[in-house]
C-alpha cells in the first residue's frame, strides 16, 4: 500500500469486510463481534482476510467466508483468501459496545471477564442463573433470568 | 404484578399492544392457550432435532454433515429454551411435558408424522418445512403478546433463517444437478407437498383465542398464502412441478391452491399418521437411553426455574 488511493481502497475494503453480517445472529456484523483480525493485500494484488472463529467447530464458518469474499469482490481485486486463525484466540472482550447492545436486543448477554454474571439483556437485573454450558449454538451458554423469568443466552461464557 | 378486573379489560390491554409478563395475573384461559402453543412449538423443535440427527452420518460430505450437526444442536437448544418458558407458566412441569410427548399424549407438528426416506425428502424438510416454520414464527414474533416467548423467538427466527440458507443451498445442488438428482427432488416434492400445505393448519375459526389474544398475529390461511406466493414461483423457476392439479393464478395474478383434503392432517393431529408411532417410539427410546446423563447432571439448576 504505497500511494494514498490504494490506502483509501484498503480502508474501504476493510470496512466492507467488517460490515458482513453474521449469518446466525440477526444483524450483528462480524466486525462488531470482533472476528476480523486482519485485511491485507499482498504484492500480487490478492486479498487475505484473517478471521477469528468464536470456536473452531462453528457451522457458520463457510457461510461467513463466502459472504466476506462477496463483500471484497466489489473492489475489483484479485483472488481473496479467507484464513481462520486461532492465534490470538477470540474471546468475548473483542465484541464492541455496539455489538453488545445489538446482541442484548436479541436477548443475548455477553460474558464479562469478572466473576459476576452479566446483567440480563431483557430486564437489566443481575439475576442470571446458569443452566447449561452450551445452548442452540456452542458459542452460547443458556441461563435463566430470575428477574423477568426469561430464557437467556450468554455469548462467550468460559467453559471450565 | 398486574391484574385485570375482567376478561374484557384484559382483551383491551392486549388489543392496545400490551405485553403479558410471567408475574401478571393473566386470565387462566390465556395461560393455558399460551402454554399449549409454546409446548407444541417445543415438542416440534425437539422432534426436528431427533429427525435431523439421523442425517449427520448419512449426509454427503463433511460440509453437509457439519450443517446437520449444527441444525440438530440448534433445534435441541430451541426446545430447551421453549420448555423452560413453558414450564414457568405452571401448567405442566418439564418432565410432565416430555413424558406426555414420548408416550404420544401431546401434539407435535404434522410433518414429523411422516417418514423421511431419501436425501431429497430431507431437503424438502430443510427447505420447504423450515421456510413454512419461519413464515409462522415471523408472524408470531411480530405481535406476540407473551413477553418471554417473544424474546426467545427473536433468536429462534434468526437461526431458522440460517437453516434456510443451508436448505436452499442443498436444493440448488439438486436443482442444478443431473436428471437423477432432479427426479429425486421432484419425487420428494410429490410426496411431501400436501403435508407442507397442511403445516399451516386448517382454516382458523373466527373465535380463535390465539388470534384474539395475539399469541399469533395472522390466520392459518394468511400464513399459507404468504408461503404459496413466495415458494410456488420459486419452485417453478427451478423447473419443478407442484403436485396440485387445482393450482392456478386468480384474477389478480396471485397463486391459489386447489381444494385441500384435510384427512391426512386430522390423522396426524390424533397421532395416528403414517409414521407417528415410530417417531414417538424413537423419542421414548432416546429419552430412556439418556436417563444416565440426567442422573449424572446436577438438576438443582433446572429445579430453580420451576422446570423440575
Amino acid at each position: 500500500m504505497n500511494d494514498s488511493t490504494s490506502a483509501l481502497d484498503h480502508d474501504e475494503m476493510a470496512r466492507a469486510v467488517a460490515a458482513v453480517v453474521d449469518p446466525e445472529l440477526g444483524g450483528v456484523t462480524i466486525g462488531d463481534l470482533g472476528l476480523v483480525h486482519d485485511v491485507r493485500v499482498d504484492r500480487d494484488g490478492a486479498v487475505i482476510v484473517e478471521l477469528l472463529p468464536t470456536f473452531l467447530g462453528c457451522p457458520a464458518l463457510a457461510l461467513m467466508a463466502a459472504d466476506v469474499k462477496q463483500a471484497v469482490r466489489g473492489f475489483g481485486v484479485g483472488q481473496c483468501t479467507v484464513v481462520w486463525r486461532v492465534d490470538p484466540l477470540w474471546d468475548s472482550s473483542r465484541i464492541t459496545a455496539r455489538g453488545v447492545a445489538q446482541l442484548a436486543s436479541s436477548g443475548i448477554a455477553v460474558a464479562t471477564s469478572s466473576l459476576l454474571s452479566p446483567a440480563c439483556p431483557s430486564c437489566g437485573e443481575q439475576m442470571l442463573r446458569p443452566i447449561n454450558p452450551v445452548g442452540a449454538t456452542a458459542c452460547r451458554a443458556v441461563a435463566w433470568c430470575g428477574g423477568c423469568r426469561s430464557a437467556i443466552d450468554i455469548m462467550g461464557a468460559p467453559r471450565s | 404484578m398486574r391484574t385485570w378486573a375482567s376478561e374484557e379489560a384484559f382483551d383491551s390491554f392486549i388489543g392496545s399492544g400490551g405485553i403479558v409478563e410471567p408475574g401478571d395475573a393473566m386470565p387462566e384461559r390465556y395461560r393455558i392457550e399460551v402454554f399449549r402453543f409454546i409446548e407444541m412449538h417445543a415438542n416440534s423443535e425437539l422432534f426436528g432435532g431427533l429427525c435431523e440427527r439421523h442425517w449427520v452420518s448419512r449426509a454427503p460430505g463433511l460440509h453437509r454433515k457439519l450443517a446437520f450437526l449444527a441444525k440438530t444442536q440448534d433445534e435441541i437448544g430451541h426446545a430447551h429454551l421453549l420448555y423452560m418458558v413453558a414450564a414457568d407458566l405452571g401448567v405442566k412441569t418439564r418432565p410432565e411435558m416430555l413424558d406426555d410427548l414420548v408416550h404420544g399424549r401431546t401434539r407435535f407438528h404434522n410433518v414429523f408424522h411422516y417418514k423421511a426416506e431419501t436425501w431429497a425428502d430431507q431437503i424438502v424438510i430443510a427447505f420447504l418445512v423450515d421456510a413454512a416454520a419461519l413464515t409462522t414464527q415471523q408472524a408470531v414474533l411480530k405481535e406476540c403478546s407473551y413477553g418471554p416467548y417473544r424474546r426467545i423467538l427473536r433468536r429462534i427466527v434468526s437461526e431458522e433463517g440460517f437453516h434456510m440458507r443451508h436448505g436452499e443451498e442443498m436444493l440448488l445442488t439438486l436443482a442444478e444437478g443431473t436428471d437423477l438428482q432432479r427426479a429425486l427432488f421432484q419425487d420428494a416434492l410429490d410426496r411431501w407437498w400436501e403435508s407442507v400445505v397442511h403445516f399451516f393448519g386448517p382454516p382458523t375459526k373466527p373465535d380463535d383465542l390465539l388470534i384474539r389474544w395475539k399469541i399469533k398475529s395472522a390466520t392459518n390461511e394468511e400464513l399459507r398464502d404468504r408461503f404459496v406466493q413466495k415458494f410456488v414461483p420459486m419452485l417453478h423457476d427451478y423447473g419443478f412441478v407442484i403436485p396440485d392439479p387445482g393450482l392456478h393464478r386468480d384474477r389478480d395474478g396471485r397463486w391459489a391452491l386447489g381444494p385441500i383434503d384435510w384427512s391426512a392432517l386430522s390423522a396426524t393431529q390424533r397421532n395416528v399418521g403414517p409414521d407417528s408411532q415410530a417417531r414417538v417410539d424413537q423419542s421414548r427410546w432416546a429419552w430412556e437411553d439418556t436417563e444416565w446423563v440426567r442422573a449424572a447432571l446436577d438438576v438443582d439448576a433446572l429445579a430453580a426455574t420451576g422446570a423440575r
